[in-house]
């Protein structure tokens, strides 16, 4: 009898071990469903296996990519891909200063008061902060330009930079300046010498937090700009939502995707290693 | 049929691989019942992996484990009734000490009258009174304090046998010292078996019936403390408890064994060790005096070093060119015979003394 | 140095106020009587025009609902997620764990036009389940991610401890791991309540006729007519609770 107990003990215990790796199997259906499926619908949209109504061809053709493709959109490409420069640049001439500034010259109480406030921002969402910048704008008769639109583009993305500027930064260890300044280097010797290429992982996570999503901006250009600035986000929002155009659609997503992961790949092969 | 249970714990050939590299190699041991057994060795010797393979955490590759007569080495810790005392205590910081202790009561669905008389009657044991300290948080206590709720939490549900991994190692020395004693104490006032892993071969010495000396994943010796100081089997057990000198040189006969500094008399050699061989000697059983006489083993030396530990002091004794010998001797001799650096002094011992004839 | 010090400390402050200056005036307008900023009289009639306008009242259930059933939904399957594969071999979870974490990587707006696409093809109707599935893809990747790091720091004797005291891998589970995960999957919620609550680029792209939140209130009326009082008065709100709730996850993120 007791024999038997402990067969059912050491059956119930492997079952029990297997489990822990079951439970991964809800999660892991749902994101194959409704989030890789998808993505293969996308592809097989931008490919003309999916027709009209639904139909399956099998006939891939690549017009699609083509027309998406053209020179109107190439240049949409080309604008959206110099606007997110453009954004990342100033958001780091900006905010490096400021990560500087409460990462390194502030007392401990301040500093955590300080990074609050400003990364406070960046917990409220785009459409908020972008419709009350609106409203000072749009009183000042800003809004529908170019400015109207980097201005915004500032605003909301600035928190991405600041943010991993900061982390760097404090994470410094004091004593290499403290080195430095008895080694007889200036305060801006140092800073170039020591400060600056410690926190190059700051400043290349900063930046690609801050330009891969701008490439994709829609909200900030289609508020603040309105018909007047055209970039990959508003023209996606346009084929899908306004012209149903769903094939054209799904090539320039495919092509806006590759674009994105080219980013990555060559931020992952020179640095190394994405930190979540 | 009768069947005599002489161990509690039996260890058959236990094997465990991490990757490629072993960490168990044909591990065999077997703990007997109501025995304070140590398992001792350096670091990264296996010892913490051979008791998580006895508590059923670690499934060893090879080899058998039974508690009590019984295989459990397909059984689920939980099915074990194995007490453990893990290394940094692994109290459950959101219980109080009397739900943590209640844990393996309550899961046992004892009845909660019958578990509040256990818990009181396991505080006691621990010497921390009831009324105090059942509804502290963990985080309250000192590390002291933490050790005995620990101990009681392992020893309430009477396991058939409890497991402690280095629990004195974050402890200072006061404080260790005492609670060798109390944990001694304990196993023989509870009367169950406890088997103790460390790398402190004071506390394995001083509280152990018997010690296992483990290297590199394999047993080394098994042995009463006695045996393991006084008779080591090899070379690593002779240096990794207490002190030893170590000297080279060539055995000529199975009587006697020559050095740089001369001959010396040894007590018979079984083993077939041609030439060369290492002599071990204990720094305690060396005499130091200005001159000896009456014993089998006398040498001529001077002093090179003393070191001052307290209440002795280690002589280090140049007797040729090239070896030193450490010997211990009480630091009221040392001012008795005024022995300073640089002084001829004369060494010796009896055959007896020599703990070992190891390979070279 | 000092100067450059203080420079910087100008700087530092100039780009707090121009972060909280916006914010500051669409509050202040939401109490303003007028429309314009030339005068100031105190009123919350805007906001009692919120409370009777219907559209706003329907979309504040259906953000909420939403947010609810995503936060339980996302926080269920994140977090056991992240709980199994803390056991996993290394070689199994560098396998597995890029597929939960990879939706947070991608732009968000991919994500959006691929459901829709999908609902599509599979002529699946646009509405409330259609934005739901959209919020919980996204949201469990995120509790995945910081539920993981929280249990990372877990100290895995404790589960070995309550094993050794007899009780088995689910009684562990309950009375030790999930009371001591507790503040984190607190976070977590709060997080995958926040995500879903705040979402406004997956949900335009996955509703359908008749299904608003408030992010979407929002945009139609600025798109359409641009700012005003009322909308300010909404947005107020939503600055509030979007505040409050960052406010209630980081304190929850220190325990």
């Amino acid at each position: 009898m007791g024999f038997l107990k402990i067969e059912m003990g050491i059956l119930k215990h492997t079952w029990i071990r297997k489990a822990s790796l079951y439970i991964l199997i809800p999660s892991l259906s749902f994101l194959a469903i409704f989030f890789y499926t998808p993505f293969i619908i996308v592809l097989l949209y931008s490919i003309g296996v999916i027709g009209r109504d639904g139909v399956i061809s099998l006939n891939p053709t690549f017009n699609y990519f083509i027309e998406a493709l053209n020179p109107l959109y190439l240049r949409v490409i080309l604008n959206s891909l110099y606007l997110a420069a453009l954004t990342t640049i100033s958001c780091l001439i900006i905010a490096y200063p400021a990560a500087y500034y409460i990462a390194l010259k502030t007392s401990y109480r301040l500093r955590s008061l300080l990074i609050v406030a400003v990364v406070l921002p960046y917990w409220i969402s785009f459409l908020l902060r972008t419709y009350a910048l609106m409203t000072i704008l749009s009183s000042l008769n800003m809004l529908f330009t170019y400015q109207a639109v980097m201005i915004g583009m500032i605003y909301d993305y600035l928190p991405f930079m600041i943010l991993p500027l900061y982390v760097n930064l404090e994470k410094l260890d004091k004593s290499l300046l403290e080195a430095s300044y008895t080694l007889g280097a200036s305060p801006i010797k140092t800073f170039f010498k020591v400060t600056l290429p410690l926190s190059i992982q700051g400043i290349v996570a900063g930046c690609i937090l801050v330009f891969v999503p701008a490439t994709g901006e829609f909200i900030v250009p289609y508020m603040l700009g309105g018909i007047s600035v055209t970039t990959i986000g508003t023209l996606t929002w346009d084929l899908f939502l306004k012209f149903h155009n769903w094939w054209r659609g799904a090539a320039l997503s495919i092509i806006y995707i590759f674009i994105v992961l080219a980013i990555l790949i060559v931020y992952v092969r020179k640095i190394g290693g994405v930190e979540l | 049929m009768i069947y005599k249970l002489e161990y509690d714990v039996e260890l058959i050939n236990i094997t465990k691989k991490y990757g490629n590299t072993p960490v168990l190699s044909n591990i065999s041991l077997s703990v007997r019942n109501n025995e304070f057994f140590s398992i001792l060795g350096p670091s990264g010797s296996g010892k913490t992996t051979i008791l998580r393979i006895i508590a059923g955490l670690v499934r060893p590759d090879d080899g058998v484990v039974k508690i009590k007569g019984v295989d459990v080495t397909s059984l689920p810790p939980y099915r074990r009734r194995v007490g453990m005392i893990f290394q940094h205590l692994a109290l459950f910081p959101h219980l109080t000490v009397f739900e943590n202790i209640a844990y393996s009561l309550r899961i046992m669905k004892m009845p909660e009258n019958e578990v509040r008389g256990r818990v009181r009657e396991y505080l006691e044991i621990v010497n921390l009174p009831c009324e105090v300290y059942a509804g502290r948080k963990i985080n309250q206590l000192s590390g002291g304090q933490q050790q005995r709720v620990a101990i009681a939490r392992a020893l309430v549900m009477e396991p058939k046998v409890l497991l402690l991994d280095e629990p004195l190692g974050s402890l200072d020395f006061k404080l260790r010292q005492h609670m060798m004693l109390e944990l001694k104490k304990l196993q023989r006032t509870v009367g169950t078996t406890f088997i103790y892993v460390t790398h402190d071969q004071e506390e394995a010495l001083i509280m152990s019936d018997r010690i296992a000396v483990l290297n590199n994943g394999r047993i080394e010796q098994i042995g009463s403390p006695s045996e393991i100081y006084g008779k080591p089997k090899n070379r690593f057990v002779a240096s990794f408890i207490g002190e030893a000198n170590f000297i080279t040189g060539k055995l000529i006969d199975d009587e006697v064994f020559v050095s740089s500094f001369g001959y010396v008399k040894i007590p018979k050699v079984n083993t077939v060790l041609n030439g060369r061989a290492v002599l071990s000697i204990r720094p305690e059983r060396i005499r130091v005096g200005l001159s000896l006489e009456g014993l089998d083993n006398i040498y001529k030396g001077e002093v090179e070093e003393k070191i001052y530990t307290g209440s002795y002091v280690y002589v280090k004794v140049k007797v040729s060119a090239d070896t030193c010998i450490k010997c211990l001797v009480p630091v009221t001799d040392v001012e008795n015979l005024g022995l300073d650096e640089g002084m001829n002094v004369a060494i010796g011992w009896n055959k007896q003394d020599i703990i070992g004839i190891f390979e070279d | 140095m000092s100067i450059i010090d203080k420079l910087m400390k100008i700087h530092t402050l100039s780009i707090l106020l121009f972060l909280y200056f916006p914010i500051a005036i669409v509050v202040l307008s939401s109490f303003n009587e007028y429309r314009e900023f030339t005068s100031f009289k105190f009123t919350t009639k805007w906001y009692e025009s919120l409370i009777q306008n219907s559209t706003v009242w329907k979309a504040f259930n259906n953000s909420l609902s939403v947010a609810m059933l995503c936060a339980l939904i996302s926080v269920v399957l994140g977090f056991l997620s992240a709980y199994g594969l803390l056991r996993a071999s290394t070689a199994f979870k560098s396998s597995i764990e890029p597929v939960l974490y990879i939706p947070i990587i991608i732009p968000e707006i991919t994500e959006a036009l691929s459901l829709l696409l999908f609902y599509n093809f599979l002529s699946f109707p646009l509405g409330f389940f259609s934005v739901l599935i959209g919020h919980i893809a996204f949201s469990i990747s995120f509790v995945f991610v910081v539920s993981k790091a929280r249990l990372a720091g877990f100290d895995r004797s404790l589960e070995e401890a309550s094993m050794t005291l007899g009780a088995n891998q689910i009684q562990t589970f309950i009375k030790i791991t999930l009371p001591l995960s507790a503040p984190g999957i607190a976070a977590s919620t709060l997080l995958a309540f926040t995500l879903s609550w705040d979402d406004f680029i997956k949900t335009v792209f996955t509703t359908g006729p008749g299904f608003q939140t408030i992010p979407l209130v929002i945009w139609s009326q600025s798109a359409r007519g641009g700012v005003s009082p009322e909308l300010n008065a909404l947005t107020s709100l939503m600055l509030i609770i979007s505040i409050t709730l960052s406010y209630l996850y980081v304190k929850m993120m220190r325990k």
